[in-house]
């Protein structure tokens, strides 16, 4: 097989060493779901303030709000939607927020913007960074989620969404 | 409100309330579905080495393997040489042909079993590529020649022993067997290259000061140990695969450790030879910070930047010496600041110390020892009085690993590398090292003293330290940021269905933080807040430290101490969280609102009427209302019929009614006599996990009032259940609120009303304060001296 090393997002081969370390663990989790009463697709990401703050070089002494527009292509990079066509969902960025741990990520899409059928979906957010990032999309549909597993060599899915 | 138009009568149709219990046909007797069901074939039968209450039994045993260890440390390359000399005794009633010690240390041979068994992940949209971080990794592993040489295994006088090396164990072949209450005597030498923490990042390693060109070393998993042997598992035989950490014996320790002459030493145990390696000024300051209030400095920031410039060819000694540990770790720099403070209370008489490069100044001088200390003050109260004579924290490159009265921490300021005294640290990394440091001082509890086998659970030491790091830190502040204890941070990871039991073998575990820290912590609280009260929960929770504080307890025991102590059946908490992936989400269907059918049909009739005529009336009728009637037009058409309707009270009725008031008893009477509320709920159990019902009945008057309802309301069937709640004439119920102050971390709000309440999502709620413009700050900047 070829290797080739151009690809910055690219396919672990094998991991040397790895331990996940005793106390710190690498979590992400992003939920999808329809809100009927405003018609929109929403979506929420929640990450360790830590691990993005590194995957975006931000020193402690700054302050990371400052850096949105950073975020957002990060976020842009590492997490779409396309439909049948491979056509990108056109998702609404809507901000963010945070707590002393956690960053939340907030995304949107009308609902008669959301193509039929199946979708793909790309969460890779941080699977550049930590080596036993595990990240869970949650999509929930008429109060029953369905859970998809993403990590770095398998951070793509298909998906229902309607 | 709807609640009123729902009146029904109640005579004798309460009947109704009754569940049917057909749907459980298939399985007459309900057993995969009882959730109440006892964990009779889950748990291992109790015998006389473990007791049916929990405890353990009157033929416990355990063994004890104690190390005479000399290591020297070799600055320059990176690498330690050692010799050991264990003694272990044979406690348990079996006779032993071989003994198996670990070798963890080999974890890092890059053909050992948890590299190569580390499954590779194709991604079929491309399949020929690379990233540049495994790639490096996969560079790093060729060179690094890591895993232990071991150079000499012998009998007590020096004689070769047979041994077989299989990956992170060695088999030691006895050319006599150990009988039981014997003890054998055997020599390990070895060496290995430590590794770089930050490359290969494991529970030890070195660390580079390229500023001052020093090295920082904590080592740990550095010496051949004995594997556990128990009578659960006989010998724990699980290889070290990285994730699974550790099954020990205990055991007493001389360690011998030779550094630099310039090198300070922070070690498992009790210096011995203070006088041939600390100053005297550096002695008095010791014994100066025993009885001290605050942490006295023992090496200051001025003596350690002096000390780091030096570059020592001498070479010291520093002997410590340990009793009944179960582990030994150590760290040594030339950098380490050192400070101290003596803490003594109840059975507690220790010395809290805290090592750090002047890099974790002005953090680690204000915190660590303070939180070290506060970790015992809190911990003793929930398991028992902290019984080792020093606990220390020392900050490396480890973000976080515990081991007997030494623990390494990570978190430090951030520094202006233009200006080296400009040091700023977020909120997120002040908080992050406080927590860190309860967690890991709090692991001597659990399991360096409660003696939990870490290969096999890891709950039992995470999951446990984790709910008690909770306690800690809720009392460090009020609102104190913590991670994990409060039902609702769980509540994401409950609703997903990636998930396996927090029964489950460690290197299985998926989301490993969720799964063994998270999840078995909330639940404890959720234990100890909602279902069994904090009186209750607290003395079974610290029985259980008290039976097991130097000995191994299993989960079985964990369990059944904890109903032992308090007399209650929790079987169906430990199957629910600990067995199953289930959630709890129930739902509160309906209210039914009934008051009490006297019977009497003239008071029957007109209600009657009454609720007839209050119903809207139909399209037809109102439309016909001015149309003009045959029976007008033609009165001599009417009779009887038409004069009284169905609602008339008739004599005939009258006599009935006087008829069966005889025939009934007076209590009988009484009741019908009643002019009560009687509302029925109904709940289903859409999650899986049964839990207490706890509601909030809001009235009309204006009052409130809760109600708490045990979890075996769902005992005769988990899907479904009712309940029924009398109240006086007055209270006439305006809304229901199930579980209203979020503690039983329900993943859906949305059916927890009656009436159904708009539950705005997440995003929503947050569109919604970006409108009023109150976004909170992503995090607030802290200045040094920021309180």
């Amino acid at each position: 097989m070829k290797v080739s090393l151009r690809s910055v997002v690219g396919l672990l081969l094998l991991m040397l060493a790895v331990s996940v370390q005793a106390h710190r663990y690498h979590f992400g989790l992003t939920e999808i779901s329809i809100n009927e009463r405003t018609q929109s697709v929403e979506i929420v990401h929640r990450f360790f303030v830590a691990d993005i703050e590194r995957a975006l070089q931000v020193g402690a002494d700054k302050n990371l709000k400052d850096d949105e527009v950073g975020l957002k292509k990060y976020v842009d990079t590492h997490f779409w939607i396309k439909g049948a066509e491979g056509e990108r969902l056109p998702l609404k960025w809507v901000g963010i927020e945070s707590d002393v741990r956690n960053v939340w990520v907030y995304q949107e899409l009308p609902l008669s913007a959301l193509p039929e059928g199946m979708l793909r979906l790309r969460q890779s957010m941080l699977l550049e960074i930590e080596q036993d990032q595990v990240n869970t999309v949650n999509v929930t549909l008429e109060g029953k989620t369905t859970s998809h597993t993403l990590r770095e060599g398998a951070a793509e899915r298909l998906i229902q969404i309607r | 409100m709807k609640i009123t138009s729902l009146i029904q009568r109640l005579g004798t149709a309460l009947v109704a309330s009754v569940v049917a219990a057909g749907a459980l046909a298939a399985d007459p007797l309900n057993v995969t579905g009882d959730k109440f069901r006892q964990l009779e074939e889950l748990l291992p039968t109790p015998n006389t080495y473990r007791a049916a209450s929990g405890a353990p039994g009157h033929e416990y045993w355990q063994q004890q393997a104690d190390y005479d260890i000399r290591v020297s440390l070799d600055d320059s390359k990176q690498r330690i040489t050692a010799s050991e000399t264990i003694t272990y005794t044979n406690n348990s009633p079996d006779t032993l042909r071989y003994l198996w010690v670990q070798l963890d240390q080999n974890r890092f041979k890059p053909n050992s079993a948890g590299n190569l068994a580390r499954p590779t992940v194709m991604d079929p949209a491309m399949p020929d590529t690379v990233s540049f971080r495994s790639f490096r990794a996969e560079m790093v592993s060729k060179d690094f020649k890591g895993g232990y040489d071991i150079t000499k295994v012998a009998d007590a006088r020096g004689k070769p022993l047979q041994h077989a090396i299989v990956d992170t164990g060695l088999r030691i072949d006895l050319p006599q067997p150990l009988k039981s209450g014997d003890k054998v005597t055997f020599q390990i030498d070895w060496e290995f290259n430590i590794i770089e923490q930050k490359a290969l990042n494991g529970r030890s390693g070195w660390e580079f000061f390229e500023r001052d060109g020093n090295y920082l070393y904590e080592l740990a998993q550095w010496f051949p140990r004995m594997a556990a042997y128990n009578d659960v598992s006989g010998w724990q035989n699980k290889q070290f695969l990285g994730r699974g950490e550790f099954a020990l014996e205990f055991g007493d320790y001389r360690v011998a450790i030779e550094v630099p002459a310039d090198h300070v030493v922070a070690s498992t145990g009790v210096l011995q030879n203070p006088e041939e390696v600390l100053t005297r000024t550096q002695r008095q300051r010791l014994e100066k910070a025993r009885t001290a209030k605050k942490p006295v400095m023992i090496i200051t920031k001025e003596e350690a930047l002096e000390n780091e410039k030096s570059k020592s060819s001498d070479r010291k000694t520093w002997v410590f010496e340990a009793e009944n540990v179960r582990d030994f770790a150590w760290a040594s720099s030339r950098k380490f600041l050192w400070d101290a403070q003596g803490y003594k209370k109840g059975g507690t008489d220790t010395m809290a110390m805290s090592f750090y490069p002047e890099e974790g100044t002005p953090l680690w001088d204000k915190y660590s020892t303070e939180a070290i200390i506060h970790t015992m003050e809190v911990y003793n109260r929930y398991s028992f009085d902290y019984p080792y004579p020093t606990s220390i924290s020392v900050n490396g490159p480890v973000g976080g690993m515990e081991y007997p009265m030494i623990t390494f921490n990570g978190p430090r300021p951030e520094i202006d590398e233009e200006d080296r005294s400009k040091r700023t640290y977020s909120r997120r990394t002040k908080y992050g090292l406080i927590s860190v440091i309860i967690h890991e001082v709090g692991h001597n509890y659990y399991p360096m003293i409660i003696n939990s086998d870490e290969r096999q659970w890891t709950w039992m030491d995470e999951g446990l330290n984790t709910y008690v790091q909770y306690l800690a830190e809720q009392e460090w502040e009020e609102k104190y940021p913590s991670r994990r204890g409060d039902a609702r941070k769980i509540i994401e990871y409950m609703k997903s269905e990636n998930q396996v039991p927090i029964m489950t073998n460690s290197e299985s575990i998926l989301q490993f933080g969720n799964n063994a820290y998270g999840k078995p912590a909330t639940a404890l609280n959720i234990l100890r807040e909602s279902v069994m009260g904090r009186e209750l929960f607290d003395f079974a929770f610290r029985e259980y430290a008290q039976r097991w504080k130097f000995k191994r307890p299993m989960p079985a025991d964990f369990f059944r101490t904890m109903e032992d102590a308090s007399g209650m059946d929790l079987d169906w908490f430990w199957r629910g969280w600990f067995y199953t992936t289930d959630n709890v989400d129930i739902s509160l269907d309906a209210v039914r609102h009934y008051t009490v059918g006297t019977k009497n049909p003239d008071v029957e009739g007109p209600w009657k009427r009454e609720q007839f005529e209050a119903q809207p009336e139909s399209v037809t009728p109102q439309k016909n209302r001015n149309m003009s009637r045959l029976v007008d037009i033609k009165p001599e058409l009417g009779d009887f019929y038409n004069e009284h309707d169905e609602f008339d009270v008739s004599n005939a009725d009258r006599n009935s009614y006087q008829s069966m008031l005889k025939g009934l008893e007076d209590w009988e009477k009484d009741l019908l006599a009643v002019e009560h509320n009687v509302y029925v709920l109904d709940f289903s159990n859409i999650g899986g996990l049964v839990m207490p019902l706890f509601l909030q009945l809001n009235y009309e008057d204006g009052t409130s009032e809760e109600l708490r309802i045990p979890a075996e309301i769902w005992a005769r069937n988990p899907a479904q259940t009712s309940k029924m709640i009398v109240r006086d004439k007055g209270k006439i119920l305006r809304s229901v609120v199930l579980d209203p102050h979020w503690e039983t971390a329900d993943v859906n709000p949305d059916n927890n009303h009656y009436p159904r309440k708009i539950i705005k999502s997440r995003l929503e709620l947050f569109k919604q304060e970006k409108s009023r413009n109150l976004m909170k700050d992503w995090q607030a900047e802290l200045e040094k001296d920021d309180e």
